[in-house]
Protein backbone atom coordinates (compact mmCIF):
# COMPACT_ATOMS: atom_id res chain seq x y z
CA UNK A 1 0.00 0.00 0.00
CA UNK A 2 0.97 3.69 -0.90
CA UNK A 3 0.64 6.65 0.62
CA UNK A 4 -1.18 9.09 -1.12
CA UNK A 5 0.98 11.87 -2.25
CA UNK A 6 0.58 14.84 -0.26
CA UNK A 7 -1.18 17.79 -1.69
CA UNK A 8 0.46 20.88 -1.24
CA UNK A 9 -1.08 23.22 1.33
CA UNK A 10 -2.31 26.21 -0.12
CA UNK A 11 -0.46 29.81 0.00
CA UNK A 12 -2.20 32.73 0.56
CA UNK A 13 -0.31 36.04 -0.82
CA UNK A 14 1.42 37.88 1.70
CA UNK A 15 2.45 41.62 1.18
CA UNK A 16 6.49 39.94 0.64
CA UNK A 17 4.60 37.91 -2.57
CA UNK A 18 3.61 41.69 -3.71
CA UNK A 19 6.89 42.96 -3.24
CA UNK A 20 8.38 40.50 -5.84
CA UNK A 21 6.40 40.88 -8.01
CA UNK A 22 8.06 44.08 -8.28
CA UNK A 23 11.81 42.74 -9.17
CA UNK A 24 13.45 43.99 -6.18
CA UNK A 25 16.63 43.05 -7.31
CA UNK A 26 16.39 44.48 -10.72
CA UNK A 27 14.62 47.52 -8.94
CA UNK A 28 17.68 48.06 -6.87
CA UNK A 29 20.13 47.94 -9.37
CA UNK A 30 17.56 50.86 -11.70
CA UNK A 31 17.18 53.15 -8.64
CA UNK A 32 21.21 53.11 -8.03
CA UNK A 33 22.00 53.85 -11.63
CA UNK A 34 19.13 56.40 -11.68
CA UNK A 35 20.65 57.84 -8.75
CA UNK A 36 24.16 58.34 -10.44
CA UNK A 37 22.16 60.21 -13.65
CA UNK A 38 20.32 62.41 -10.77
CA UNK A 39 23.47 63.11 -8.88
CA UNK A 40 26.25 63.71 -11.63
CA UNK A 41 23.25 66.23 -13.68
CA UNK A 42 23.06 68.18 -10.67
CA UNK A 43 27.07 68.17 -10.29
CA UNK A 44 28.09 68.90 -13.84
CA UNK A 45 25.23 71.40 -14.73
CA UNK A 46 25.15 73.22 -11.14
CA UNK A 47 21.54 73.08 -11.12
CA UNK A 48 20.09 73.02 -7.19
CA UNK A 49 17.22 69.87 -6.47
CA UNK A 50 15.75 69.96 -3.28
CA UNK A 51 16.90 66.19 -1.77
CA UNK A 52 13.11 65.67 -1.20
CA UNK A 53 12.04 65.76 -4.17
CA UNK A 54 15.32 63.94 -6.14
CA UNK A 55 14.27 61.43 -3.49
CA UNK A 56 10.86 61.43 -4.48
CA UNK A 57 12.19 61.25 -8.01
CA UNK A 58 13.71 58.31 -7.67
CA UNK A 59 10.63 56.99 -5.62
CA UNK A 60 9.12 57.01 -8.83
CA UNK A 61 11.77 55.05 -10.81
CA UNK A 62 11.28 52.26 -8.55
CA UNK A 63 7.46 52.32 -8.66
CA UNK A 64 8.28 52.53 -11.99
CA UNK A 65 10.56 49.50 -12.55
CA UNK A 66 8.52 47.23 -10.01
CA UNK A 67 5.16 48.21 -12.05
CA UNK A 68 7.06 47.28 -15.61
CA UNK A 69 8.50 43.82 -13.40
CA UNK A 70 4.46 42.97 -12.65
CA UNK A 71 3.68 43.54 -16.09
CA UNK A 72 6.15 40.89 -17.23
CA UNK A 73 5.57 38.84 -14.22
CA UNK A 74 1.92 38.74 -15.45
CA UNK A 75 2.21 37.98 -19.22
CA UNK A 76 5.07 35.12 -18.38
CA UNK A 77 3.34 33.47 -15.90
CA UNK A 78 3.44 30.71 -18.21
CA UNK A 79 6.56 30.50 -19.28
CA UNK A 80 7.55 30.94 -15.78
CA UNK A 81 5.97 28.05 -14.38
CA UNK A 82 7.88 25.97 -16.54
CA UNK A 83 11.28 26.92 -15.83
CA UNK A 84 12.85 26.12 -12.37
CA UNK A 85 14.31 29.22 -11.92
CA UNK A 86 11.44 31.34 -12.06
CA UNK A 87 8.63 28.81 -10.84
CA UNK A 88 8.28 30.14 -7.41
CA UNK A 89 7.55 33.49 -8.16
CA UNK A 90 4.02 34.61 -6.92
CA UNK A 91 2.05 33.99 -10.11
CA UNK A 92 3.27 30.00 -10.73
CA UNK A 93 3.91 29.65 -6.91
CA UNK A 94 -0.34 30.15 -7.16
CA UNK A 95 -0.07 33.13 -4.06
CA UNK A 96 -0.83 35.82 -6.43
CA UNK A 97 -3.73 36.19 -9.28
CA UNK A 98 -2.65 36.76 -12.51
CA UNK A 99 -5.22 39.74 -13.08
CA UNK A 100 -4.26 41.18 -9.72
CA UNK A 101 -0.34 41.05 -10.93
CA UNK A 102 -1.62 43.43 -14.04
CA UNK A 103 -3.87 45.51 -11.81
CA UNK A 104 -1.10 46.32 -9.82
CA UNK A 105 1.23 47.04 -12.45
CA UNK A 106 -0.82 49.17 -14.70
CA UNK A 107 -1.83 51.32 -11.19
CA UNK A 108 1.59 51.44 -10.14
CA UNK A 109 2.49 52.74 -13.82
CA UNK A 110 -0.04 55.40 -13.50
CA UNK A 111 1.52 56.23 -9.64
CA UNK A 112 5.08 56.22 -10.84
CA UNK A 113 4.45 58.79 -13.71
CA UNK A 114 2.45 61.34 -11.67
CA UNK A 115 4.82 61.10 -8.95
CA UNK A 116 7.51 61.49 -11.30
CA UNK A 117 5.66 64.23 -12.95
CA UNK A 118 4.89 66.00 -9.72
CA UNK A 119 8.51 65.88 -7.98
CA UNK A 120 10.12 66.74 -11.43
CA UNK A 121 9.13 67.82 -15.00
CA UNK A 122 7.17 66.42 -17.93
CA UNK A 123 10.41 64.99 -19.61
CA UNK A 124 10.99 62.86 -16.84
CA UNK A 125 7.41 61.52 -16.52
CA UNK A 126 7.51 60.73 -20.62
CA UNK A 127 10.47 59.05 -20.40
CA UNK A 128 9.52 56.94 -16.81
CA UNK A 129 6.58 56.02 -19.12
CA UNK A 130 8.00 54.87 -22.38
CA UNK A 131 10.70 53.11 -20.28
CA UNK A 132 7.88 50.95 -18.82
CA UNK A 133 6.26 50.76 -21.47
CA UNK A 134 9.64 49.46 -23.37
CA UNK A 135 10.52 46.73 -20.60
CA UNK A 136 6.24 45.91 -20.35
CA UNK A 137 5.17 45.77 -24.23
CA UNK A 138 8.14 45.74 -26.54
CA UNK A 139 10.34 43.45 -24.47
CA UNK A 140 8.31 41.24 -22.48
CA UNK A 141 5.05 40.88 -25.40
CA UNK A 142 6.86 41.57 -28.81
CA UNK A 143 10.19 40.83 -28.45
CA UNK A 144 11.45 38.30 -26.19
CA UNK A 145 9.71 35.03 -27.43
CA UNK A 146 10.03 36.58 -30.80
CA UNK A 147 14.04 36.93 -31.96
CA UNK A 148 17.22 35.93 -30.24
CA UNK A 149 18.21 39.99 -30.08
CA UNK A 150 15.78 39.95 -27.50
CA UNK A 151 17.65 40.99 -24.50
CA UNK A 152 19.96 43.02 -26.83
CA UNK A 153 16.89 45.28 -28.31
CA UNK A 154 15.05 44.75 -25.15
CA UNK A 155 18.33 46.37 -23.19
CA UNK A 156 17.39 49.95 -23.59
CA UNK A 157 14.48 49.74 -21.25
CA UNK A 158 17.02 48.78 -18.48
CA UNK A 159 19.48 52.15 -19.31
CA UNK A 160 16.67 54.45 -19.18
CA UNK A 161 17.56 54.83 -15.81
CA UNK A 162 20.25 57.50 -15.54
CA UNK A 163 18.74 59.57 -18.02
CA UNK A 164 15.46 59.28 -16.63
CA UNK A 165 17.59 60.40 -13.76
CA UNK A 166 19.51 63.47 -15.45
CA UNK A 167 16.62 64.60 -16.97
CA UNK A 168 14.15 65.24 -13.63
CA UNK A 169 17.36 67.70 -12.58
CA UNK A 170 17.82 69.47 -15.76
CA UNK A 171 14.75 69.02 -17.89
CA UNK A 172 16.88 67.64 -20.74
CA UNK A 173 18.92 65.07 -21.90
CA UNK A 174 22.62 65.96 -22.86
CA UNK A 175 25.01 63.36 -24.42
CA UNK A 176 26.39 62.69 -21.11
CA UNK A 177 23.31 61.12 -20.17
CA UNK A 178 22.97 59.21 -23.22
CA UNK A 179 26.40 57.84 -23.04
CA UNK A 180 25.31 56.29 -19.57
CA UNK A 181 22.59 54.93 -21.41
CA UNK A 182 24.93 53.23 -23.39
CA UNK A 183 27.32 51.76 -21.08
CA UNK A 184 23.89 50.13 -19.47
CA UNK A 185 22.50 49.25 -23.23
CA UNK A 186 26.12 47.56 -24.08
CA UNK A 187 26.63 45.82 -20.62
CA UNK A 188 23.12 44.13 -21.03
CA UNK A 189 24.46 41.13 -23.41
CA UNK A 190 27.26 39.82 -22.02
CA UNK A 191 25.53 39.93 -18.29
CA UNK A 192 22.64 38.45 -19.55
CA UNK A 193 23.79 35.81 -21.86
CA UNK A 194 26.58 34.95 -19.35
CA UNK A 195 23.49 33.72 -17.08
CA UNK A 196 21.33 32.14 -20.08
CA UNK A 197 24.47 30.16 -20.83
CA UNK A 198 23.84 28.12 -17.73
CA UNK A 199 20.18 28.26 -17.88
CA UNK A 200 19.75 27.69 -21.87
CA UNK A 201 18.23 24.17 -21.28
CA UNK A 202 15.59 26.13 -19.25
CA UNK A 203 14.63 28.43 -21.99
CA UNK A 204 14.63 26.09 -24.72
CA UNK A 205 12.00 24.03 -22.62
CA UNK A 206 9.89 27.32 -22.24
CA UNK A 207 10.20 27.97 -26.22
CA UNK A 208 12.27 31.05 -25.26
CA UNK A 209 14.39 31.82 -28.07
CA UNK A 210 17.45 33.19 -26.37
CA UNK A 211 20.62 33.16 -28.26
CA UNK A 212 22.52 29.93 -26.67
CA UNK A 213 18.94 28.31 -27.83
CA UNK A 214 19.06 29.65 -31.43
CA UNK A 215 22.76 30.15 -32.49
CA UNK A 216 24.25 27.90 -29.68
CA UNK A 217 26.77 28.41 -26.77
CA UNK A 218 29.99 28.97 -29.24
CA UNK A 219 28.17 32.24 -31.04
CA UNK A 220 26.71 33.70 -28.31
CA UNK A 221 30.06 33.53 -26.08
CA UNK A 222 31.80 35.43 -29.84
CA UNK A 223 28.61 38.18 -29.08
CA UNK A 224 29.62 38.48 -25.36
CA UNK A 225 32.85 39.07 -26.19
CA UNK A 226 32.18 41.80 -28.88
CA UNK A 227 30.18 43.62 -26.86
CA UNK A 228 32.21 43.59 -24.01
CA UNK A 229 35.32 44.84 -26.91
CA UNK A 230 32.47 47.94 -27.15
CA UNK A 231 31.10 48.40 -23.76
CA UNK A 232 35.25 48.94 -22.00
CA UNK A 233 35.98 51.58 -24.03
CA UNK A 234 33.02 52.95 -24.16
CA UNK A 235 32.77 53.10 -20.10
CA UNK A 236 35.76 55.09 -20.36
CA UNK A 237 34.08 58.20 -22.39
CA UNK A 238 33.16 59.89 -20.02
CA UNK A 239 36.03 60.70 -18.56
CA UNK A 240 36.90 62.39 -22.00
CA UNK A 241 33.60 64.21 -21.72
CA UNK A 242 34.10 65.48 -18.37
CA UNK A 243 31.26 63.85 -16.69
CA UNK A 244 33.69 61.13 -14.95
CA UNK A 245 37.23 62.62 -13.27
CA UNK A 246 39.97 60.55 -12.56
CA UNK A 247 38.67 57.77 -10.08
CA UNK A 248 35.86 57.24 -12.15
CA UNK A 249 38.41 56.46 -14.85
CA UNK A 250 40.39 54.48 -13.16
CA UNK A 251 37.93 52.93 -11.65
CA UNK A 252 36.09 52.20 -15.12
CA UNK A 253 39.21 51.07 -16.38
CA UNK A 254 40.47 48.47 -13.66
CA UNK A 255 37.25 47.23 -14.19
CA UNK A 256 37.24 47.04 -17.21
CA UNK A 257 40.03 45.14 -18.09
CA UNK A 258 38.73 42.38 -15.49
CA UNK A 259 35.47 42.42 -17.78
CA UNK A 260 37.32 41.69 -20.85
CA UNK A 261 39.66 38.90 -19.24
CA UNK A 262 36.03 37.06 -18.17
CA UNK A 263 34.59 37.97 -21.37
CA UNK A 264 37.90 36.02 -23.27
CA UNK A 265 38.09 33.07 -20.74
CA UNK A 266 34.57 32.92 -21.29
CA UNK A 267 35.30 32.68 -25.63
CA UNK A 268 37.86 30.68 -25.48
CA UNK A 269 36.25 27.92 -22.72
CA UNK A 270 32.96 25.66 -23.85
CA UNK A 271 30.87 27.10 -21.42
CA UNK A 272 27.01 26.31 -22.53
CA UNK A 273 28.01 23.41 -24.44
CA UNK A 274 27.16 19.82 -23.64
CA UNK A 275 30.53 18.80 -22.89
CA UNK A 276 31.66 22.25 -20.77
CA UNK A 277 33.33 21.31 -17.49
CA UNK A 278 31.87 22.33 -14.04
CA UNK A 279 35.00 24.68 -13.82
CA UNK A 280 33.77 26.34 -17.15
CA UNK A 281 30.38 26.65 -16.05
CA UNK A 282 31.44 28.19 -12.55
CA UNK A 283 33.70 30.55 -14.85
CA UNK A 284 30.05 31.63 -16.79
CA UNK A 285 28.52 32.03 -13.61
CA UNK A 286 31.62 34.16 -11.60
CA UNK A 287 31.00 36.44 -14.86
CA UNK A 288 27.41 36.87 -14.32
CA UNK A 289 28.27 37.74 -11.07
CA UNK A 290 30.88 39.73 -12.13
CA UNK A 291 28.82 41.93 -14.33
CA UNK A 292 26.31 43.28 -11.97
CA UNK A 293 29.19 44.08 -9.73
CA UNK A 294 30.48 46.15 -12.19
CA UNK A 295 27.87 48.51 -13.44
CA UNK A 296 27.28 48.77 -9.59
CA UNK A 297 31.29 49.79 -8.99
CA UNK A 298 31.06 52.20 -12.18
CA UNK A 299 28.37 53.84 -11.11
CA UNK A 300 29.29 54.22 -7.44
CA UNK A 301 32.45 56.13 -8.94
CA UNK A 302 30.53 58.55 -10.76
CA UNK A 303 28.30 58.85 -7.52
CA UNK A 304 31.06 59.30 -5.36
CA UNK A 305 33.08 61.78 -7.57
CA UNK A 306 30.12 64.32 -7.68
CA UNK A 307 28.76 63.73 -4.67
CA UNK A 308 31.30 64.56 -2.29
CA UNK A 309 33.42 66.77 -4.26
CA UNK A 310 36.14 64.83 -5.27
CA UNK A 311 35.85 65.08 -8.82
CA UNK A 312 38.83 65.45 -10.38
CA UNK A 313 39.34 66.65 -13.99
CA UNK A 314 41.27 63.85 -16.58
CA UNK A 315 43.70 66.82 -17.97
CA UNK A 316 43.52 67.40 -21.85
CA UNK A 317 40.21 66.87 -22.37
CA UNK B 1 -42.25 33.53 10.68
CA UNK B 2 -38.65 31.98 10.70
CA UNK B 3 -35.76 32.31 13.01
CA UNK B 4 -33.16 32.04 10.02
CA UNK B 5 -31.08 34.84 9.84
CA UNK B 6 -30.70 37.35 6.90
CA UNK B 7 -27.37 37.08 5.40
CA UNK B 8 -25.28 40.20 5.36
CA UNK B 9 -28.05 42.22 7.12
CA UNK B 10 -26.36 44.62 9.15
CA UNK B 11 -22.94 43.34 8.75
CA UNK B 12 -20.52 42.41 7.11
CA UNK B 13 -19.99 38.47 7.14
CA UNK B 14 -16.61 36.74 4.87
CA UNK B 15 -17.32 34.24 1.90
CA UNK B 16 -17.95 31.07 3.52
CA UNK B 17 -15.34 29.21 1.63
CA UNK B 18 -12.52 31.53 3.16
CA UNK B 19 -10.34 29.68 5.63
CA UNK B 20 -9.31 31.93 8.52
CA UNK B 21 -5.41 31.40 6.94
CA UNK B 22 -7.17 33.40 4.00
CA UNK B 23 -8.73 35.98 5.99
CA UNK B 24 -6.08 36.69 7.94
CA UNK B 25 -3.41 36.61 4.86
CA UNK B 26 -6.69 39.40 3.54
CA UNK B 27 -5.77 41.58 6.26
CA UNK B 28 -2.42 42.02 6.28
CA UNK B 29 -2.84 42.65 2.70
CA UNK B 30 -5.29 45.68 3.49
CA UNK B 31 -3.32 46.96 6.00
CA UNK B 32 -0.30 47.51 3.56
CA UNK B 33 -2.49 48.74 1.46
CA UNK B 34 -3.66 51.69 3.18
CA UNK B 35 -0.42 52.05 4.28
CA UNK B 36 0.58 52.43 0.57
CA UNK B 37 -2.21 54.79 -0.34
CA UNK B 38 -1.54 57.12 2.86
CA UNK B 39 2.07 56.92 1.60
CA UNK B 40 0.85 58.13 -1.73
CA UNK B 41 -1.32 61.10 -0.15
CA UNK B 42 1.16 62.20 1.79
CA UNK B 43 4.48 62.24 -1.24
CA UNK B 44 1.74 64.08 -3.08
CA UNK B 45 0.87 66.49 -0.45
CA UNK B 46 4.62 67.31 0.32
CA UNK B 47 5.48 67.67 -3.69
CA UNK B 48 2.69 69.71 -3.64
CA UNK B 49 3.96 71.70 -0.67
CA UNK B 50 7.82 72.21 -1.99
CA UNK B 51 6.59 73.40 -5.45
CA UNK B 52 4.54 76.05 -3.70
CA UNK B 53 7.18 77.36 -1.76
CA UNK B 54 9.30 77.55 -4.21
CA UNK B 55 7.31 79.78 -6.55
CA UNK B 56 6.95 83.37 -6.90
CA UNK B 57 3.81 84.30 -5.62
CA UNK B 58 4.77 88.21 -5.49
CA UNK B 59 3.38 90.40 -7.94
CA UNK B 60 4.49 90.28 -11.57
CA UNK B 61 5.05 86.79 -11.23
CA UNK B 62 2.65 86.66 -14.39
CA UNK B 63 0.34 83.94 -12.12
CA UNK B 64 -3.54 84.26 -11.97
CA UNK B 65 -4.09 84.43 -8.30
CA UNK B 66 -0.66 87.41 -8.00
CA UNK B 67 -3.26 90.05 -8.60
CA UNK B 68 -1.08 91.87 -10.93
CA UNK B 69 -2.67 91.57 -14.05
CA UNK B 70 -3.97 94.46 -16.24
CA UNK B 71 -8.15 93.97 -15.23
CA UNK B 72 -9.59 97.95 -14.42
CA UNK B 73 -8.87 98.50 -10.83
CA UNK B 74 -11.84 98.93 -8.32
CA UNK B 75 -13.03 102.53 -8.67
CA UNK B 76 -12.21 103.53 -12.69
CA UNK B 77 -13.97 104.08 -15.17
CA UNK B 78 -13.33 102.42 -18.43
CA UNK B 79 -12.25 103.51 -20.96
CA UNK B 80 -14.72 104.81 -23.40
CA UNK B 81 -15.27 102.90 -26.72
CA UNK B 82 -13.88 104.74 -30.00
CA UNK B 83 -16.43 107.39 -31.03
CA UNK B 84 -18.22 107.75 -27.74
CA UNK B 85 -18.37 111.18 -25.95
CA UNK B 86 -18.44 111.74 -22.24
CA UNK B 87 -22.07 112.72 -22.75
CA UNK B 88 -23.04 109.71 -24.49
CA UNK B 89 -21.33 107.40 -21.71
CA UNK B 90 -22.73 109.68 -18.76
CA UNK B 91 -26.20 108.37 -17.28
CA UNK B 92 -29.57 110.28 -17.68
CA UNK B 93 -29.62 113.02 -16.01
CA UNK B 94 -31.58 112.99 -12.77
CA UNK B 95 -30.19 109.47 -12.38
CA UNK B 96 -28.25 109.27 -8.90
CA UNK B 97 -26.44 106.43 -8.68
CA UNK B 98 -28.57 104.65 -5.59
CA UNK B 99 -31.80 105.30 -7.18
CA UNK B 100 -33.36 102.66 -8.87
CA UNK B 101 -35.97 104.19 -11.26
CA UNK B 102 -39.12 102.87 -10.77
Amino acid sequence: MTDAPATPAKRYATASDYVNLMKPRIMMLVVFTAAAGLIAAASVTQTPINPLMGAIALLAVALGSGAAGAINMWFDSDIDAIMTRTSTRPIPSGAVPREEALAMGLIMSGVSVMLMWLASNWLAAALLAFSIFYYGVIYTMWLKRSTPQNIVIGGGAGAFPPVIGWAAVTGNTPLDAWILFAIIFFWTPPHFWALSLLAHGEYEKAGVPMLPVTHGAKATRLQMLLYTIVLVPLALTPALTGLGGWIYAVTAGALGAVFMTYAVRVFLSKAGDADCTAAEKKLARSMFLFSILYLFIVFAALIIEHATGLYFAVKGF
Amino acid sequence: MTDEKEPYAGEFVDAPHMAPEAIAARKKRNVWLGLALFGFVVLVAVTTIIRLSNTDLSEGAGFYYSNSDSRTPVGEAPALPPGMSEEQAAPPAGLAPDEVPE
